[in-house]
């Protein structure tokens, strides 16, 4: 066993452990920070897969916007006591259903194997020219949405 | 069993996951985190195909994580936006008790 496959089971037993106890924590801020966990986790298996520029944005806006996001969203609101409802039966049974149909639909057939690392450079030559257009209509899509939550937010005054 | 299988079998454990916390749970924030477990499962699969493939495949695969990347984080600030929203309204955030959206 090469030190790739060591490290790579290492992160994936970590972040299947940590999005599990993101579910399944009694305390809702725990999630959250396990939720961290996971996404940190998942920027350091793109790094290992060779996505080095989605590993960096996974790890910054990830795992640097969204989990703040949701830290911030959980301290300024008020604490009341915890009255989770949890549905284990159903829940369950769905994710039984969608186990059985995926390992029907895989059946016998084997994967691909090899290694393609895409340079940075490439990368950014190609979303700047090939996908200019979308990347400006994504952007716009941002700023509509940003505005469109902080009315949502503060839209009583 | 090589790479690309363990990182595909991983993924659908992660799937999994996000699938059973989505349907146990009814509140609002553990509900958007498990929607983000869903989408990061979805992302590792891309990448983990992306890896195996030719140059120019592998690229359109990467700026394609990367706009489900950038969605997610809008998703997620429209998600806390409203249920924000709910928390003022209903003093809590639990999907069961918000039986209409406008105020009550």
């Amino acid at each position: 066993m090469d030190l790739y496959l060591v490290s790579l089971l290492t992160i994936l037993a970590i972040a299947a452990i940590s999005a599990f106890l993101a579910v399944e924590s009694r305390e809702l801020m725990h999630g959250v920070f396990f939720l961290g966990v996971f996404l940190v986790t998942m920027g350091a298996i793109y790094f290992l897969l060779g996505a080095e520029f989605i590993g960096v944005v996974q790890i910054l806006l990830y795992a640097g916007g969204v989990v703040v996001l949701l830290i911030f969203a959980l301290m300024l609101l008020p604490r009341r006591g915890e009255r989770e409802v949890i549905y284990r039966g159903p829940g369950t049974g769905i994710v039984m259903i969608f186990l059985v149909l995926f390992f029907l639909m895989l059946g016998k057939s084997s994967p691909p194997s090899g290694a393609v690392r895409v340079p940075t450079s490439l990368l950014a030559e190609t979303v700047l020219s090939q996908y200019l257009l979308l990347i400006l209509l994504l952007s716009l899509l941002i700023i509509v949405i940003l505005v469109a939550a902080s009315y949502l937010v503060g839209g009583e005054r | 069993m090589n790479e690309t299988s363990i990182i595909l079998y991983s993924s659908i454990i992660m799937f999994a996951i996000g699938l059973y916390g989505l349907t146990t749970r009814r509140n609002a924030i553990r509900m958007l985190i498990s929607i983000e477990i869903l989408l990061n499962a979805a992302n590792l699969n891309i990448i983990n195909f992306a890896h195996r493939t030719a140059l120019t495949n592998a690229m359109q695969a990467q700026v394609l994580v990367l706009f489900s990347i950038a969605l997610a984080a809008i998703e997620a600030a429209i998600g806390i936006g409203i249920f924000i929203n709910l928390y003022r309204i209903y003093g809590e955030a639990e999907i069961d008790i918000a039986k209409k959206l406008r105020e009550v």
